[in-house]
């Protein structure tokens, strides 16, 4: 006699179950749907690219939500035999439910007055499904909510299109700019990879505050340029290490020539320093806009100055100023000495020649366009040891000059720290033989002291 | 004999029962059918009415029915326990004085105490201690009550002058309390009509249950089954009664002073099984329960001042609190 009460209990408990489905179902999609509604309507206002997605991660959440609740509120068979009684009536079904493998006789007499009242029970009739339709109607009306306002087009919905297009092109040149971080880990000396890593860390920043594809482009644009730059200066295995870490960034070989003249490509940046607005560098060789530059940089540059910068060049000057024992000796060449700068330097460039102008090692770049502190110095192959390069006052003068209609490239480049040191071992060397005056040995010293510091 | 058949025969006597006392008694079919309950499980009544309403009548009714032994016992003022118990007395035997139990009006299956109320705490003690036993004790000797033994004990709830209420410790040794109500005007009507004409339209009930019987159908009722839920509805609703219990009820709190023993909790079960049993059920249930508990604890609650300045009595509060205990439950 268990057996047909249990199959009772059982389709009881799956009409329960049924039941609470269409009593919680339209209850919870319905909250879906208007948080999904609700999301859409605020994308039409205001820019929310993946509000579309957001609205039905919402709907699958509630999906999850009613899911989790259904289960956990999954008919027992107590209730099931609780809910039949009130319909058969006079808990029949709870106690047989509980005399469930009792054979006592009384129990039999009770479990068999339950079959009959189970047989005698009208079904359909004592147990119909109850359908609340306002609740229907309010899921309804959250769906069409949500329909209107994701179908609904608006300007903050092109607006969000837009900036998510800048975003993803942004990333994937992060991404790429990552990817070329790595491979100069392996291919650039120390010296370089700094120098490259914070012009990608500066192009990374660029990227990510890059609002169009637009900025996205120039920001890329301004990479490709100091990395340009970076290569003019480096030395010919590194240069060529600095081509496979642009191609690695999605630079091309193309884009990474280096165009001297290409004044257009160096709207604030010249030499092989960086020039950048607001910022402060320190090490070597950096010089920038409204910036300190400290250490052992000097800026160098090749000949031209930048279109609007005022480089201090180190330009190659055939004749050497250096040698003058003064401290304000001049250089001339081809090249253009700075005009900004600090300078207790050495040297003041004038003329067209590569001036040399030693400016302080702390120079401060007062110029909206730099003046460049290089790495590199271009040494002119001619220095010192000319017979008119004697230190003491001749007619014909104390400098040399060696005139020249091109570009001055003509020179070696040298790390700089390089040529100090052979200039100080050089000057040393002067004093300890009683080449430099005795008046101007203290003098020599001090500088060269100064120039090590 | 199978005991479906048991099962049937015994309702059907009873309700045969049923037919033969309402030949003799119009109306109250309510009491009449709680009264059987009671009976039937072991129990002891306390019926509260107005003088004139048949109690007397009722209950000499049910002693021919149910072929029990009646006697009644008007309680008085001046009633002694002796007059209730009976006492020794000195008679003649065989040429010599010999002390003699004269028995008292207790021994009978079917007691009815009039105006209970109306003796003094030490008459109706010996009574209810009579109830409480089942025995008489004399002397040294204690001499059983016939069984099975039902006291019928009657107040009136007007006349409270000169009357020695029972406490609420007495009180709770009634299975039921009830209030017999007034008959309405068609029962009226019958009443004196039956009662003011002809003789011969008088019936006499017939004799449908024997004590053998009765016993029979107590230890039937006492084997029907009852689900955990039904007995948990029926003690969270005894619990529900006292106010001392951290989860009591508003209502309990504010207008109850204290709340039903035990016994309470037994008069309900017992009974509702009786009634499931009367109903041709074999399982007692939620409506069993409803129906038994006025009767059975409308005696053994005390009602607080604001029940009383509220007017509310102890039949509203008890369906207050059927009402509560059922949405508490989820039922």
């Amino acid at each position: 006699m268990d057996q047909p009460i249990r199959r009772f209990l059982k389709k009881l408990t799956r009409h329960l179950a049924i039941q609470k489905l269409l009593d919680l179902f339209p209850l919870f999609f319905a909250a879906g749907f208007a948080a999904a509604g609700l999301t859409a309507a605020v994308s039409c206002l205001h820019p929310f690219y993946y509000a579309d997605r957001f609205g039905i991660s919402l709907i699958l959440l509630s999906t999850a939500v009613f899911l989790f609740f259904f289960l956990l509120r999954y008919p027992k068979e107590k209730e099931a035999a609780l809910a039949g009684d009130r319909a058969i009536g006079q808990e029949r079904l709870i106690t047989a439910l509980e005399l469930r493998g009792t054979e006592t006789e009384i129990a039999l007499l009770q479990k068999q007055d339950t079959l009959q009242a189970i047989h005698s029970c009208d079904y359909k009739a004592s147990f119909p499904y109850r359908i609340r339709y306002l609740r229907f109607l309010l899921l309804a009306a959250a769906v069409s909510l949500f329909l209107l306002f994701s179908l609904l087009p608006s300007d903050a919905k092109t607006e969000a299109a837009r900036l998510h297009q800048a975003e993803q092109k942004a990333q994937k040149e992060i991404a790429l700019l990552e990817h070329a971080k790595k491979e100069a880990e392996k291919l650039l000396d120390e010296p370089t990879l700094k120098k490259f890593k914070t012009l990608a860390e500066e192009a990374g920043q660029e990227l990510g505050e890059a609002k169009t594809k637009k900025a996205v482009k120039k920001a890329k644009a301004r990479f490709t340029s100091k990395l340009r730059q970076l290569k003019s200066l480096a030395k010919p295995l590194q240069a060529e290490a600095l081509s496979a870490v642009a191609k690695a960034a999605g630079i091309s070989e193309s884009k990474l020539e280096t165009t001297l003249s290409s004044k257009a490509d160096q709207p604030s940046d010249s030499g092989s320093g960086e020039a950048s607005e607001n910022k402060e560098n320190s090490g070597n060789g950096e010089a920038s806009e409204n910036s300190k530059s400290s250490g052992s940089g000097e800026a160098s540059e090749n000949g031209e100055a930048s279109e609007n910068g005022k480089g201090s060049g180190n330009s190659e000057a055939s004749g050497s100023s250096k040698g003058a024992g003064s401290e304000n000796g001049e250089g001339s060449g081809n090249g253009e000495a700075s005009e900004n700068g600090e300078g207790s330097g050495n040297g003041k460039g004038s003329g067209l020649g590569g001036g040399k102008n030693y400016g302080n090692r702390q120079g401060i770049e007062r110029e909206s366009k730099l003046s460049e502190t290089p790495e590199q110095l271009t040494i002119p192959t001619e220095t010192g040891n000319d017979k008119n390069l004697t230190g003491t006052v001749s007619e014909d003068g104390n400098s040399q000059t060696v005139a020249s209609d091109s570009p001055v490239s003509a020179g070696e480049k040298k790390d700089y720290q390089e040529v100090l040191d052979s200039y100080t071992r050089d000057a040393y060397s002067s004093i300890q033989n009683h080449e430099v005056p005795d008046s101007m040995r203290e003098i020599v010293k001090n500088y060269f002291l100064n120039l090590n510091e | 004999m199978k005991l479906e058949d048991e099962y049937q025969s015994a309702v059907t006597k009873i309700r045969q029962c049923r037919t033969e006392i309402g030949k003799a008694i119009i109306g109250q079919k309510e009491i009449v059918e709680q009264l059987l309950l009671a009976i039937l499980c072991d129990g002891n009544v306390l019926l509260e009415g107005v003088p004139g309403l048949g109690k007397t009548q009722l209950a000499k009714t049910i002693s021919q029915v149910l072929d029990l032994s009646f006697s009644r016992i008007q309680f008085t003022p001046d009633l002694m326990p002796a007059d209730v118990t009976g006492t020794m007395l000195i008679v003649k035997k065989d040429g010599q004085n010999a002390f003699s139990f004269e028995k008292g009006p207790v021994f009978a299956n079917l007691v009815l105490a009039d105006e209970i109320n109306r003796a003094t705490p030490k008459t109706q003690a010996a009574l209810l201690e009579a109830m409480q036993e089942k025995t008489v004790t004399a002397g040294n000797t204690t001499y059983s009550l016939p069984l099975p033994f039902t006291v019928l004990a009657t107040q009136n709830p007007i006349e409270n002058e000169g009357t020695y209420p029972l406490p609420e410790a007495q009180l709770d040794r009634f299975l039921f309390k009830l209030l017999v109500p007034f008959p309405e005007k068609e029962e009226l009507k019958e009443i004196v009509s039956l009662t003011l004409g002809p003789e011969d339209d008088l019936k006499r009930p017939l004799t449908c249950l024997t004590a053998e019987d009765i016993f029979n159908i107590r230890s039937l009722i006492m084997n029907l089954p009852v689900s955990d839920t039904v007995m948990d509805y029926a003690m969270q609703l005894v619990l529900n009664t006292h106010p001392e219990l951290p989860d009591a009820p508003e209502l309990t709190r504010t207008c109850l002073l204290s709340g039903a023993s035990p016994r309470g909790a037994q008069a309900i079960i017992r009974t509702a099984k009786a009634r499931a049993m009367l109903n041709h059920r074999y399982n007692v249930s939620f409506d069993d329960i409803d129906c038994v508990a006025l009767p059975a604890l409308r005696h053994r609650i005390a009602l607080g001042f604001e029940a009383v300045t509220s007017n509310l009595s102890a039949d509203d509060i008890i369906k207050k609190l059927l009402i509560q205990t059922r949405t508490d439950m989820g039922l």
